[in-house]
């Protein structure tokens, strides 16, 4: 047995949608064969665009969305193979953060009903409630004169707090965070980050930071899984990642993120990528990414490749037959 | 610079908006300043509610019901005030502009080709339907868009969100425009095809010689796509200059927290929440600097009174504690 087990391990996740197109069915391909392990209190991000399946991953962790397939263990436990009742005991370690708290929060109930009832449904009794009530206030920085307010009279960064206040009501071990700041203005996003980096700290807690903006995903990811068109393509820890890409996504990726100094600017080579994602519904076949990709030979149609040791540092792997660093 | 020998196309001057509102009238723009020069990318920066948008669809008459003062000229001519009908003749010919989301400027009913040519012959009444169908393959293909005679008969809802913006900026350069006001062009695409967009936006205004008015939120895109920064706060400019000095040298304390507070891709650094509070709302200006409540430099005086743009190094800034107010007999 290893020195520490992971409390989270992700195993070949596939989720496949059905939907009719012109009349037929039709299968989207959203996330196909994803793995990952996330340690005690360790900060995995999920990265990528529109469409590569990282949102999709994350609501099949806590089951939101059922898997098609694959294997999801949260402290050994297979939370795939639970019924309802034992995975809603099972949520009590693993909760979510959305993007848009408006959109997640119940307008009609006070922040006090709203934080008392995610205790309520697993059980916890009256008085418990109500100091618990007040310690999470406390932990997410809100006063205690917000507690009888409406969602709607708080502002857009306030509303995240609220939301992460009920996503800690129960102590969780791991918070699947999607986009928690993709909402908000820079300033307010700067704010909203460091609570987070905080609480973690505080709270020992292990994050899935799904996130598009991979500026923001630096500052506080202990790894990096880069993900295209449902796939991993590139994963590893995040310094090695950032500095050392292999796959040439991963490098066009970072070489399209704006840096906001431009003597940098400057001198930046941006890699444009041509063309547009393929769809879903249809993926390439062998690399996915292979379609608009500058590397791709004849291999990359035939052959998938599958994630493998880049040599860099350890951990660090990637899917691709031609990876390396980008020639300057 | 060349400002000095070029002649601003657009003028805007102390241009005010204000809303009415159940909660009393909303000043959204207070007196904004600002000269837009030919062939320039200007960058007009700002959080929500800071004004960015509103001065510039206030300056193409876009706004339904506000109030709008001062002035806005283009090549001379006023706009504030303007007949609806002479200032149809200009806005979406000589100033051109395009939206965050193009979902919702295309018509779903119509096919592409169907939009280019109606706004190609909104202006030109005597292009043929002919020549407008060959002319609107020819600006797909200008805008990098694959296949562009099979797209001309696709409809909005078949393109991607970047094919759409390719399309918005398609229809805006149609009448071959001087000046294009991109209001958050790439805020709703993902982050390669924003570098797809503004290398397109960036090609256009060298290949035609238009002036680039980029409203946006992201201090990062401005670094590397603009030449100019006019930075707004609570319906004001609080500073403007020249991009490089703006950055390494920010006059304000609102530029440089924005600037502290944003995550770097290149380097791994302890998180900055650098601006505390909220956004100033117009309905509820604070006394004197609007921004002096949340500014960690702040004096008492600050709310004294509102500070005008004075020099800072290189740049202009509204600010008594880093760009001293010239004084006024």
């Amino acid at each position: 047995m290893s020195a520490v087990e992971p409390l989270l391990r992700v195993t070949d996740l596939v989720k496949e949608f059905t939907v009719r197109e012109h009349g037929k069915a039709v299968i989207v391909h959203a996330v196909s064969g994803v793995s990952f392990d996330v340690m005690p209190g360790e900060t995995l991000a999920l990265v990528g665009e529109s469409g590569c399946g990282k949102s999709t991953t994350g609501r099949c962790i806590l089951r939101l969305i059922e898997p098609t397939h694959g294997g999801v263990d949260f402290r050994g436990t297979n939370l795939l193979a639970l019924d309802r009742k034992q995975m809603r005991e099972a949520r009590r370690h693993l909760q979510i953060v959305f993007q848009d708290p408006q959109a997640s929060l119940h307008p009609r109930l006070t922040v006090r009903k709203l934080l008392s009832e995610a205790l309520e449904v697993h059980g916890v009794d009256d008085a418990t409630v109500r100091t618990r009530v007040d310690e999470l206030l406390q932990l997410v920085q809100l006063r205690p004169e917000h507690l009888d307010r409406y969602p709607h009279e708080f502002s857009g960064g306030q509303r995240q707090r609220i939301g992460i206040a009920r996503a800690l009501a129960i102590s969780p071990a791991l918070l699947v965070l999607d986009e928690p700041v993709s909402a908000l203005d820079v300033s307010i996003q700067a704010e909203i980050m460091r609570l987070l980096i905080d609480l973690r700290a505080r709270l020992g807690l292990s994050f899935v930071f799904i996130a598009h903006d991979l500026a923001v995903v630096r500052q506080l990811a202990d790894r990096v899984a880069v993900m295209y068109l449902g796939k991993i393509v590139e994963t590893g820890p995040a310094e090695v990642v950032y500095s050392s890409p292999q796959h040439p996504y991963t490098q066009a990726l970072l070489s399209a993120v704006p840096i906001p100094d431009p003597e940098v600017e400057l001198h930046r080579k941006r890699i444009v990528l041509s063309g547009e994602l393929p769809s879903p519904i249809d993926p390439p076949s062998g690399c996915r990414f292979r379609t608009r990709c500058w590397r791709a030979e004849a291999r990359c149609a035939e052959v998938e490749p599958v994630l493998t040791e880049a040599g860099v540092a350890a951990g660090h792997t990637v899917a691709c037959h031609f990876p390396g660093p980008e020639a300057g | 610079m060349t400002e000095s020998i070029t002649e601003p196309i657009l003028q805007l001057e102390n241009l005010g908006v204000t809303f009415a509102t159940p909660g009393g009238p909303a000043p959204a723009v207070r007196g904004v300043t600002l000269d837009v020069y030919p062939g320039e990318a200007l960058a007009v920066v700002g959080e929500s509610g800071s004004g960015k948008s509103v001065t510039m669809l206030a300056t193409l008459g876009l706004l339904g019901r506000a109030t709008v003062t001062g002035s806005a000229r283009f090549r001379g001519t006023e706009l504030v005030g303007l007949e609806p009908s002479r200032l149809r003749a200009i806005r979406g010919a000589k100033v051109a502009m395009i939206f965050q989301d193009p979902m919702t400027s295309l018509n779903p009913v119509l096919t592409i080709g169907r939009q280019l040519s109606l706004a190609m012959r909104a202006h030109q009444p005597s292009l043929s339907r002919k020549a407008a169908r060959a002319r609107a393959i020819e600006l797909l293909e200008q805008v990098a868009i694959s296949q562009p005679a099979r797209r001309c008969d696709s409809y909005p809802h078949e393109l991607s969100g970047g094919m759409r913006q390719r399309v918005m900026i398609a229809m805006a350069i149609s009448n071959d425009p001087e000046v294009l006001i991109a209001d958050e062009p790439t805020t709703a695409l993902d982050v390669t095809v924003q570098a797809q967009i503004m290398e397109l936006l960036d090609d256009l205004r060298r290949e035609h010689g238009l002036a680039l008015v980029l409203i946006t939120h992201d201090l990062g895109v401005v670094a590397g796509s603009t030449d100019r920064v006019a930075v707004m706060y609570a319906g004001r400019i609080v500073e403007t200059g020249p991009v490089r000095p703006l950055f390494a040298d920010p006059g304000h304390p609102y530029t440089r927290g924005l600037l502290e507070c944003l995550p770097r891709l290149d380097e791994r650094h302890e998180v900055r929440a650098a601006i505390p509070g909220v956004a100033a709302s117009p309905l509820s200006l604070p006394p004197g600097c609007p921004f002096s409540p949340r500014c960690t430099l702040a004096l008492p005086s600050c709310s004294d009174a509102e500070p005008t743009l004075q020099p800072h190094g290189e740049t202009q800034a509204a600010c008594f504690v880093l760009a001293p107010q010239a004084v006024h007999q």
